[in-house]
């Protein structure tokens, strides 16, 4: 009988490794053909776009249409006067920059009060987007596109609305507070607007690591890399995300998220839809389902797109505990929207997204870790309990850790064949070192806090927690200090 | 390659290079599954080329890219060396026969320098370099150019040719308006509408229809000022019964931003497209209507689309007709569109006088969002903000 019992569980465990090493390889040739198409992509891209000299005089067309920029602000005292500072000189013919304060219990008002000059106006607005009560809504003295909204707290997603709701330009762009835009990136992103104003619902821009950078008055002024190896994994992260994932799925009209860091969106279009939902933690991600969702519903031509030259430039965390929390919050996020939208999941009235896009991300990036992690674990049983034929396991463990490498390496490449926006040779070397470490004990920490969102999830935790940042100016300065 | 990039059919070649791609992986994977019949699983030896694939292609890659990254590195640090010394070279007024040697040993360079210098000086040092052009050997060559596969290459031998005015260098350039790229043509189009060829640019302005906004966006801003084409071009345009082209001579108006010496027929104010009479109140301030502005405001007021009767409000404000206040005053308290009734509120501030004293009354005396809409408006107004 136990012998049975023993062959039994030897049989199951070893399916579920073959099942494990085929998911693998699937998982590791979808990413492959989509960084192919991605790479095909851009190449288009940058021959298309030769826009140097058109940026120039664009700058000053009043046919431009103007963007109301929204950035909420959570005890943001630390940074929010130059991040203010840099948003007010980007450069774009009309917009406003509206600062949400989400009831910071620092000196974050104040401080922009003083430095900005900034009276209670009576400024008019709706309340079309349910939003905590507003305070106040200010104006600077000073002949600057500026207003600060001051109301409850409420959470990321119901600062957005609130300032939709004070939003006057036909074009909302959301962006963080701690992230610094280049100069062009709002012209950049409004491209797909102008080139096609009736079918774009929204467009995303590319979200870089600026730890490390050189910023001196609100502008990255010199692309480096992050000093620790956690920003410099997290930089590998985001080049795969952004340049294989995201180029390829805008080409087939399939994005599913447009990060909260920067995206620039018809507010005619997020009035339809309802504005940002408040009962999730990855409202960016939800928005994009829902607005895929009410256009296909209605039969509209329309396009979500992804612009890869318009470039946000974030500080991501260098400590593992922030760390933890900000993946715990993703995984939860995007669980979240996909629960809320399960309906859509292989539905051919959702084309592309239902059948394939929705199903993709479900079964490998929601629960890819879960899946991943249960592998680790039943190998060490099976080891431990001598089940395994060594050869099996050495495959598992060789593809679990070697297609992470190799798709890390490719959005390098990606990187360095595209835009190319880490100069040196050195800083190329170093990437291709970060992807392969990576994979050797940094993805498996983040497959574990992934996996363990699922429990969090399991108890109804709804919480952002809490984001310490330093800013990235700070940064800057601490690190050139340290230097001298 | 470039004319591949560049065909309509990019996005289907693209993914059949995928799939071909795609094929190539999975037969290599085969091929080096067979050299491992040691591994007599069968699963075991397809995951394990699987792997050896994988690591082949993107090892080699990796190590063919940072060889290249290195001596592109050390390449550009050369070129910037020897840009430095044909900058001093073409700098200098008394080296012409030294920067023409440098000019047969640096080609490439010397394009770059020259491309530069014209865009960033004028008068006789100008045209010193321009000659310098014409004189060297690549002159030909440049003449060539406009229609390289190589969009970088094209492009600069535009801009740099647009520079020169020559009967040849205009022939080339137009010849560039043929160019598979768009981006090429594009790079054309703005020479010649920089440029001073009043007949390439009346053909130019005929294509405009034809062109995506983007496009055309960029070329109104490099529309002579000066040129009597532009007046003729729009006044036409005006009307004649084609809603793009009225679109596009309002949009040039607009892109301006100053008085046009043209006649703006009232019909428009009757138009089917909306777009075109929101573009009409907007651009009534820089033409001269053909009849009285007051009664296309009248009309424009009364319009069925409150986007309509928000520019014709404003353009109340702008051009102070101050025997519209009561209408914009009945806008301001009727508040069925917030903009609309700011709109209003603005242009009664614009006007002043009696205008200025109603809107006071309104954000004192009226119903809750009429009163704030006003309130916002007097309150930017006092402050000199942009009522």
């Amino acid at each position: 009988m136990a012998s049975d019992l023993h062959q039994w569980f030897r049989g199951v465990l070893s399916v579920y490794e073959y099942g494990i090493i085929t998911y693998l390889f699937v998982l590791s040739t979808i990413y492959f053909v989509l960084l192919l198409i991605g790479f095909f992509e851009m190449i288009r891209h940058r021959f298309a776009y030769r826009d140097s000299d058109e940026n120039r005089v664009l700058e000053a067309s009043p046919l431009v249409p103007p963007v109301s920029i929204l950035a909420p602000a959570y005890n943001e005292a630390a940074s929010i006067c130059e991040s203010v500072r840099a948003m007010l000189s980007l450069t774009y013919p009309q917009f406003e920059v509206i600062v949400i304060n989400d009831g910071s219990k620092d000196e974050t008002l104040r401080l922009l009060i003083e430095e900005f000059h900034l009276y209670r106006s009576a400024r008019f607005y709706e309340n079309t987007l349910p939003a905590k009560h507003v305070r106040g809504v200010y104006e600077s003295m000073d002949p600057i596109p500026l207003v600060v909204i001051d109301k409850e707290n409420g959470g990321k997603a119901d600062a957005l609305n609130a300032g939709i709701n004070v939003a006057r330009y036909p074009l909302v762009c959301a962006a963080d507070c701690d992230s610094l835009l280049e100069a062009d990136a709002l012209l950049r992103v409004a491209r797909p607007f102008l080139e096609d104003p009736e079918r774009v619902l929204a467009v995303g821009g590319i979200v870089r690591v600026g730890n490390g950078c050189e910023i001196s008055g609100g502008r990255v002024m010199k692309v480096d890399l992050p000093r620790s190896w956690m920003g410099r994994c997290q930089v590998v992260e985001y080049l795969r995300s952004f340049l294989g994932g995201r180029v390829a799925f805008s080409a087939f009209n399939s994005l599913l998220i447009i990060s909260g860091a920067f995206g620039l969106f018809s507010k005619r279009a997020v009035l339809a839809v309802g504005g940002y939902r408040t009962d999730t933690v990855g409202e960016d991600m939800e928005l994009i389902v829902r607005l895929h969702r009410w256009a296909r519903t209605k039969k509209m031509d329309y396009r979500i797109v992804f612009q890869p030259d318009p470039v946000c430039w974030t500080e991501v965390p260098e400590s593992l505990k922030i760390l933890r929390r900000q993946r715990n919050r993703w995984q939860r996020g995007s669980f979240e929207t996909f629960w809320i939208h399960r309906d859509m999941i292989l539905r051919p009235k959702y084309g592309n997204l239902g059948m394939f896009s929705i199903p993709y991300f479900i079964l490998f990036e929601t629960f890819g870790p879960v899946v991943e992690l249960a592998g680790y674990v039943l190998t060490l049983i099976g080891i431990l309990m001598g089940l395994f034929d060594p050869a099996v396991v050495y495959l598992f463990f060789l593809a679990a850790v070697l297609y992470g490498m190799i798709l890390s390496t490719a959005s390098v490449i990606l990187e360095e064949l595209s835009t190319r926006r880490y100069p040196q040779v050195r800083n190329l070397l170093v990437l291709i070192v970060t992807s392969l470490i990576e994979n050797l004990g940094f993805r498996q920490v983040l497959t574990f806090w992934r996996a363990m969102a699922f429990v969090d999830l399991a108890r109804g935790k709804k919480s952002w927690g809490a984001m310490e940042r330093k800013g990235l100016a700070n940064q800057a300065k601490e690190a050139q200090q340290t230097a001298r | 390659m470039t004319r591949l990039i560049y065909s309509e059919n990019w996005p289907r070649i693209a993914n059949l290079l995928v799939v071909v791609v795609l094929i190539g992986y999975i037969l290599s994977v085969v091929v080096v599954a067979q050299f491992l019949d040691v591994l007599a699983d069968p699963f075991m030896r397809y995951a394990s080329a699987f792997i050896i694939v994988q690591f082949a292609v993107l090892g080699s890659i990796g190590l063919l890219l940072i060889t290249f990254k290195f001596m592109r590195v050390r390449w550009e640090s050369r070129r910037a060396s020897r840009i430095r010394k044909l900058e001093e070279l073409v700098a200098a007024s008394d080296c012409g026969d030294e920067a023409l040697k440098a000019a047969r040993k640096w080609p490439e360079e010397f394009l770059t320098v020259v491309n530069y210098t014209l865009q960033s000086i004028k008068g006789s040092a100008r045209e010193r370099v321009i000659r310098l052009l014409e004189a060297s050997a690549l002159y030909p060559s440049l003449l060539q150019q406009t229609l390289s596969r190589n969009p970088d290459r094209a492009i600069r031998a535009i801009t740099l040719l647009g520079q020169l005015e020559t009967a040849q260098s205009r022939a080339a350039v137009n010849r560039a308006l043929e160019h598979p790229a768009e981006a090429i043509r594009q790079a054309a189009r703005k020479v010649i509408m920089q440029g001073s060829d009043p007949e390439a640019q009346q053909r130019l302005f005929e294509t405009f229809p034809q062109l995506p906004a983007w496009q055309r966006l960029v070329l109104y801003h490099f529309a002579p000022p000066e040129a009597a084409l532009l007046p003729q071009f729009v006044t036409k345009a005006l009307r004649s019964v084609n809603e793009m082209r009225i679109l596009i001579a309002l949009e040039l108006v607009l892109t301006r931003q100053r008085f046009l010496p043209c006649a703006l027929p009232m019909s428009l104010t009757r138009a089917a497209n909306p777009e075109i009479r929101i573009k009409f109140f907007k651009a009534l301030r820089f033409l001269r209507l053909e009849s009285d502005p007051a009664k296309a405001l009248q009309l424009g007021l009364g319009d069925s689309d409150w986007r309509v009767r928000a520019m014709a409000a404003q353009a109340c404000g702008q051009l102070r007709t101050a025997n519209l206040a009561e209408r914009l005053l009945a806008m301001c308290r009727k508040f069925e569109n917030p903009a609309e009734a700011a709109h209003a509120a603005r242009a009664l501030a614009a006007l002043g006088g009696e205008g200025w004293l109603r809107l006071q009354e309104v954000a004192n005396s009226e119903t809750d969002i009429a009163r704030q809409i006003a309130t916002e408006t007097v309150e930017r107004h006092m402050l000199g903000g942009a009522a």
